[in-house]
């Protein structure tokens, strides 16, 4: 089962599919079913229904009384009370517009905030969206109801690729709309000055958020392949360059090291999750960091989280 | 800086092929679209000055390579001194240009003649020095006076600033086919070099390095032990001067096979119905074994089986030529063949062609006419014979032979106006050889021409007659005064038959035939006073006697000789007549004695043609081997007969020559001219091709000149006082494709590391 579900949430699978409704679903039910334990919680305090022991679910939940009385193993399920409320920062600004691989970095990122979001609702959790590039292009307030997710998905399908980045400013802009604290994760390929980005990611941990960081990036990014001589055509503005990749190869490396030496080292010290992706990287990655995040937090948040 | 290959500058141009390679690649990208621009920026900030560092080295080395191949092939040599170049109008130097056209100069390797090599490097050497600088040119042999050659160093221009004068007379230079020699051509040209001069005097010898033109080879014993070695003096005196001498080598070494010498088996001139043997020696003077056909032509065509394969032993590693091999050719001469003739022996083709054939010319002569005077013809006694009755058996042995004598007695020999019809005249125990100065002048005149006149003694013979009238005091025929008869009664001489190498008696007293040949016993002679060589006279043979009397004494008188046998010819004094001895002495002094030789008939090239004429001359015509007539000098000394001279024997062959005659008076038709024929053929010290090593001529010589070779100095950079770039632009190239392929072997593994 665990193989079948590392095979769905491949990306190289996962890119073949084009609606992304359908893209989240497929990750998170994927996901889910190579879990043993369930990761949907119940989080209200009023019963709602039963439903069937799937296997995974948390066993404190099970009910006793129908297993006494029928010898079949339910599940009780309350009224959803949303208790969290987690917003998605997608960068969708030209440089995510890029990809060596099947897909572009912003593809990835569409899917993995589909998939959370597809999660999130799942979990009963309230969920609101807001791409940008060098500004806030589109908001969506966080709510959690089913119509959000449609909602999201909607905006995601319909997201046209921007211009400049601005990380920073646009994290510091964050911080100031989104007033309910709750989980920020941002995805994005962070280009830009790491000390703004890392300004903008503490404006966000001011506002007592807690914060994720999917930082983005295509794996000839992170290996520089080429051999022969390329002319590297720049976006949001940055110049082309004719360059011999090989004499340039352990000098960029180099860079793109210090610049994430530079925002781990920041991310730390402001106990913000940062999690390094590929556009190879399995899809469950996204998830499994949201999920640890979501868990800490109902621990630390007391009578919240049950 | 100069260039002896000047149109190579022209691959300077691919020193542009690495930069548009370098270009054109720059031209050739990919194109890849890239978010992560920031990182790329700041790491080409600090990398892509390396990187362009890098590739500009690279293209530095590359382009530096090629430049640097194309500098070398072009050849640049460098001034030592600003001086030395000479150019740019300052007359700094006199180029002396001394070119070897010696005969071994014909000699071919590759598409090229020795003296094609020659002249090229001569030309390059002018083209070295400035265009107002001096030159002056000699060769080694001169040939370039039609009909007047002499084949001797000539100084052809002096001190002359039209080089096209000098281009145009090197490129119309010939071989002279003789041998040069380099000391007598740097004599004649230290005549000329001046002791002080403005100028560096700078002497270029462009040679084939033969050693037979730079070792003069050791004409007897005295001068080879003498040790002067001409060459060494004459450059001494140059360095004195402040020359500075440079030795070019031109061509390479050929192997060459020559006939060396062609003559016949006898040294006789040939008469009619002889058989006469000719003999070539053929010498390879290769250090490998030859096999050469060796053909035989008479008049230049065959006679008889004139063909046959000769194998050659190669010569001794550095050492003399192989030993010649002689094949020997035979053919008979009849009545029909009187007259001028010539015989040459060829062999196949080599690369040196002047002595594959070797010819010689010579004369059939009619019947030789011997007059006998007996001076006792008619001798007293029942048992008695004529004095000459043994010496006509002897000679004439048949009708059809080629000696015919007539017998007189000494009455009738004084009333013969003329001798000049007797080609031998024997005076037979005459009593009175010379009566009167007529007389005695008709004899002299006759053997002063070149007649022959022997002379026998017996008891008729008295020394004071005969001192009186032949002897004179030594002014006269006699080789030597009589003294007196010394007859006894038993015999008790001999001859001595030693082996003698006169040409009368080489075959007599040669070891193997000494069974054959056993002298008679004589009982008489006539005792002679010295036979003195100032006067020409010498002893032929002897007797056996202790005091090794004189039996047979010669004297060169004029253009002829008289011989003396000092006992009788008949069986008075001895037992000559009836041997062997007998027989073959006389018959061999008729033939030595009245052989002119055909010495004035072949010449070695450059030697001078002579022929006296006589008064009935109307005129004389020579024809080269090709057909083109020549013109000979005619000279009419005073007080001497009148003689012409050609001095235009540079061709090797066969040249014609025909004497015409006036008509003696108007009634009478002038007689038809004398047609006749001479041969040039090169000396044979010029066919050993070997040359000296360099290394040899650089121990000898080396503080007197320097040896320009093709490794580290060639002649054009030599002469100029230069020094030859191309070897070292050569490393330089092949150390920048070193430091090319390190360079980007070490930028590659750095690039692959990171």
């Amino acid at each position: 089962m665990a193989e079948s579900s590392k095979n769905v949430i491949d990306p190289g699978i996962i890119s073949r599919v084009h609606q992304i409704d359908l893209r989240a679903r497929m990750v998170v039910e994927g996901y889910v079913s190579g879990l043993h334990k369930s990761p949907y919680k119940g989080f209200s305090v009023e019963f709602a229904e039963h439903r069937e022991y799937v296997a995974g679910d948390d066993l404190r939940y099970l009910d006793w009384k129908v297993f006494g009385k029928s010898d079949r193993y339910y599940i009780k399920q309350y009224e959803e009370e949303t208790n969290l409320v987690c917003h998605l920062i997608v960068d969708v600004s030209e440089s995510m517009n890029f990809g060596t691989v099947d897909w572009t970095k912003q593809d990835y990122a569409l899917t993995v905030a589909a998939a959370l979001s597809y999660l999130i609702i799942r979990q009963h959790d309230a969920v609101g969206l807001a791409l940008f590039d060098d500004k806030i292009r589109t908001t969506l307030r966080a709510g959690g109801h089913r119509g959000q997710l449609q909602r999201i998905f909607g905006v995601l399908e319909d997201v046209k690729s921007g211009g400049d980045t601005a990380v920073g400013k646009v994290l510091a802009r964050v911080a100031e709309r989104v007033r309910r604290r709750g989980l920020v994760i941002v995805i994005s390929d962070l280009v830009g000055d790491v000390n703004d980005v890392l300004a903008g990611l503490r404006r966000i941990r001011s506002r007592g958020h807690d914060v994720i960081v999917f930082h983005m990036l295509d794996p000839a990014e992170l290996t520089f392949p080429f051999e022969r001589m390329t002319m590297f055509e720049g976006l949001e503005g940055h110049p082309d360059l004719l360059a011999d990749p090989k004499s340039l190869r352990a000098a960029y490396l180099e860079a793109v090291s210090t610049f994430r030496a530079k925002l781990r080292t920041g991310c730390m010290a402001e106990r913000i999750d940062l999690v390094d992706m590929d556009t190879r990287t399995p899809l469950d990655v996204a998830l499994s960091s949201y999920l640890a995040k979501r868990a800490a937090q109902a621990r630390a948040g007391g009578g919240t989280a049950r | 800086m100069q260039f002896l290959n000047p149109l190579m500058l022209w691959g300077l141009g691919a020193a542009a092929v690495p930069i548009v390679i370098h270009l054109l690649n720059r031209r050739r990208y990919r194109r890849q679209r890239w978010a992560a621009m920031e990182w790329l920026l700041l790491a080409a900030k600090e990398n892509q000055r390396r990187f362009r560092l890098e590739s500009l080295l690279l293209l530095l080395l590359r382009t530096a390579a090629i430049l640097l191949l194309a500098l070398a092939l072009s050849r640049p040599v460098l001034s030592a001194s600003p001086l030395a170049l000479g150019g740019g109008g300052a007359q700094r130097i006199h180029l002396f240009l001394v070119v070897d056209n010696s005969g071994s100069s014909a000699a071919r390797s590759g598409l090229r003649t020795t003296l094609e090599s020659t002249t090229i490097i001569a030309a390059e050497l002018l083209a070295e020095i400035g265009s107002d600088d001096p030159v002056t040119l000699v060769v080694t042999n001169d040939n370039l006076s039609p009909d007047r050659a002499s084949g001797l160093p000539r100084v052809l221009v002096r001190e002359s600033r039209d080089h096209d004068k000098v281009r145009r007379l090197l490129s119309e230079l010939r071989t002279a086919p003789a041998r040069a020699d380099l000391a007598d051509t740097l004599e004649k040209l230290d005549e000329i070099v001046p002791d002080v001069d403005g100028r560096e005097k700078r002497i270029a010898v462009v040679t084939d390095m033969q050693r037979a033109t730079i070792d003069r080879p050791n004409i007897d014993a005295a001068t080879a032990s003498s040790a002067v070695d001409p060459l060494r003096a004459v450059l001494e005196r140059l360095k004195s001067k402040g020359a500075t001498v440079v030795f070019a080598p031109a061509g390479r070494q050929v192997d060459n096979v020559g006939v060396v010498a062609l003559r016949p088996e006898e040294k006789r001139d040939v008469v009619q119905g002889q058989t006469v043997a000719f003999l070539a020696e053929i010498v390879n003077f290769s250090a490998r074994p030859q096999r050469v056909e060796v053909r035989f032509l008479v008049d230049g065509e065959e006679r008889g089986d004139t063909a046959a394969w000769v194998e050659l032993p190669p010569r001794a590693v550095g050492g003399a030529a192989a030993p010649a091999r002689t094949q020997r050719f035979t053919v008979r001469f009849e009545e029909d063949d009187l007259g001028s003739h010539v015989v040459e022996a060829r062999i196949s083709a080599d690369s040196f062609a002047l002595d594959d054939t070797r010819s010689l010319a010579f004369d059939v002569r009619p019947r030789l006419r011997v007059l006998a005077v007996d001076g006792d013809m008619y001798p007293a006694g029942a048992t008695a014979v004529a004095e000459t009755q043994f010496l006509e058996a002897a000679l004439a042995l048949r009708d059809e032979g080629p000696i015919s004598v007539h017998v007189v007695d000494d009455t009738e020999f004084q009333t013969m106006r003329s001798l000049d019809d007797w080609d031998l005249v024997i005076l037979a125990n005459v009593a009175r050889p010379a009566p009167d100065d007529a007389g005695r002048q008709r004899l002299e005149t006759y053997v002063r021409r070149g007649g022959a006149l022997l002379l026998t003694v017996g008891d008729k013979t008295l020394p004071d007659v005969w001192n009186r009238e032949l002897w004179i005091d030594g002014m006269g025929l006699l080789p030597a005064p009589l003294e007196a008869a010394d007859v006894r009664d038993e015999p008790w001489l001999q001859l001595d038959l030693g082996e003698n190498r006169h040409p009368i008696l080489r075959d007599l007293t040669d070891p193997g035939n000494s069974a054959f040949f056993q002298s008679p016993f004589f009982s008489g002679f006539m005792k002679l006073g010295d036979v003195d060589p100032a006067r020409g006279s010498s002893v032929v043979m002897t007797y056996t006697d202790l005091n090794t009397r004189p039996a047979l004494v010669e004297r060169r008188f004029g253009r002829g000789r008289t011989l003396l046998l000092t006992t009788t010819i008949d069986d008075l004094w001895g037992k000559l007549p009836g041997s062997y001895v007998g027989l073959a002495l006389l018959y061999e002094t008729v033939f030595v004695v009245t052989s002119h030789g055909n010495s004035e008939s072949n010449l070695s090239a450059f030697q001078p043609f002579v022929r006296t004429f006589p008064s009935s001359f109307g005129g004389f015509e020579i024809k080269y081997p090709d057909g083109t007539p020549a013109r000979p000098q005619v000279e009419t000394p005073p007080d001497a007969p009148s003689f012409v001279s050609f001095t235009g024997t540079d061709r090797l062959g066969v040249y014609r020559t025909a004497m015409e005659f006036r008509a003696p008076d108007v009634l009478t038709p002038a007689p038809p001219p004398d047609l006749s024929l001479f041969t040039v053929n090169m000396s044979p010290l010029e066919s050993d091709l070997q040359r000296i090593e360099l290394e040899e001529i650089k121990a000898r010589y080396s503080d007197l000149l320097v040896v320009a070779d093709d490794v580290n100095l060639t002649p054009a950079a030599a002469i100029a006082g230069q020094t030859e770039l191309h070897v070292n632009l050569l490393l330089a190239a092949l150390l920048c494709l070193l430091a090319e392929v390190a360079v980007a072997r070490w930028i590659g593994q750095r690039r692959i590391q990171t």
